[in-house]
């Protein structure tokens, strides 16, 4: 993964983004705007879900296409940032669940077969390591994964996590503690 | 010069378990140890550098969202059965196969002379439920378990009736008449 990128980019200017999203004629523009801006931060979220570059870049295209359609039903109650999240996350879950399905496997052994996809994967670089961090966080529950990924790859702030999750802070640190203990017990053991 | 001294002595009292400062030493190491067992593993964490993830050269680069092909033009399709044709076709459809599948699978009873029980209906009348006269008894006879009437006696010769009578019944009263 590159440089870190800031969840939210936009900042004070997201109302005006969405105004013209909003708008026929401005759509379009406003769009590519969005695209340019978040392709990168959501296409590493939903890598980290679905490890595969060719499965992670066609959850990529569906998660636009159905932040593009919706925009109308967009309200503004939570950030922009954490409502696009929120479509990558349930559209990986989804792209995962029925990953499993087509291959007549639970979920655990989707993620087992995930890993061992790694080994021979062109686009993952990883050293000995950086594999068997991917077996340890494989080995997780999946919010505990999520949590994880989200901290400590996409070093997203506890405050973001929670509104794109829809969870309380402290959960989450909860959560996330348990998944490093997890993770450093995984690598100790293996 | 008064002396300042308190009113009671050095010792406040309290005790400690027996080797409790041995232990103390013991237990604190151990603390210790672990500790640095703990910033170790979290090193070791820390050792890991990124997912390990790339993409192919220019990816981020080159990447559009591709719409589907809906958006473009297409001749309009008229459906051959539209929809609300459909939905009224099964709608009735499936009213006819209810109505007859209720009258062809469940038939309701018919209740006939041949689906009485012949002890029922003699019990029912022995037991005077039916206020008959003589007379109106004779109109109904059983013959063979088979209910026979008036009207099935019209060819039956007078003669062989009465040589019947004389013969099976007891009551006089029935041969007078």
């Amino acid at each position: 993964m590159g440089i870190q990128l800031k969840s939210n980019p936009l900042g004070n200017s997201e109302d005006l983004l969405i105004q013209r999203l909003k708008d026929e004629v401005s759509a379009e523009a406003a769009f590519k705007e969005l695209v340019s801006l978040y392709k990168e931060r959501l296409y590493w979220h939903i890598r980290n879900m679905v490890k595969d570059h060719d499965d992670t870049h066609d959850v990529l295209q569906n998660t636009f296409l159905k932040i593009y359609r919706n925009i109308n039903k967009f309200k503004g109650e939570s950030q922009l940032f954490s409502w696009m999240y929120r479509i990558a996350t349930n559209e990986a879950i989804t792209f995962i669940n029925k990953k499993a399905k087509r291959l007549q496997i639970n979920s655990q052994e989707l993620q087992d077969h995930l890993i061992s996809s790694l080994e021979s994967d062109v686009y993952f670089e990883g050293d000995e390591i950086q594999l068997k961090l991917q077996r340890a966080i494989a080995s997780l529950p999946a919010k505990q994964q999520q949590v994880f990924n989200m901290k400590y790859f996409e070093e997203l702030k506890y405050r973001e996590i929670a509104e794109i999750l829809e969870t309380s802070e402290g959960a989450l640190k909860a959560s996330y503690h348990i998944a490093v203990k997890k993770i450093e017990e995984h690598l100790k053991n293996n | 010069m008064k002396e300042n001294k308190l009113p009671y002595n050095n010792d406040p009292g309290f005790t400690v378990p027996s080797n409790y400062f041995e232990e103390l030493e013991k237990d604190i190491f151990n603390m210790v140890k672990n500790a640095d067992a703990h910033n170790e593993s979290d090193k070791t964490l820390e050792k890991v550098q990124g997912s390990g993830f790339k993409t192919p050269d220019g990816y981020f680069e080159s990447f559009e969202v591709k719409f589907p092909a809906e958006n473009s033009q297409q001749p309009k399709v008229i459906p051959l059965f539209k929809k609300e044709y459909m939905l009224y076709a099964a709608s009735i459809a499936a009213i006819i196969i209810a109505l007859a599948g209720s009258l062809y699978i469940n038939p309701a009873p018919v209740d006939t002379w041949e689906n009485i029980e012949l002890s029922v209906l003699e019990n029912y009348i022995d037991d005077n439920n039916i206020d008959l006269s003589t007379t109106e008894i004779s109109g109904f006879l059983f013959n063979d378990g088979i209910l026979v009437e008036d009207s099935d006696f019209k060819e039956v010769n007078s003669e062989a009736m009465l040589d019947y009578l004389d013969e099976n019944v007891e009551d006089p009263a029935f041969i007078i008449e």
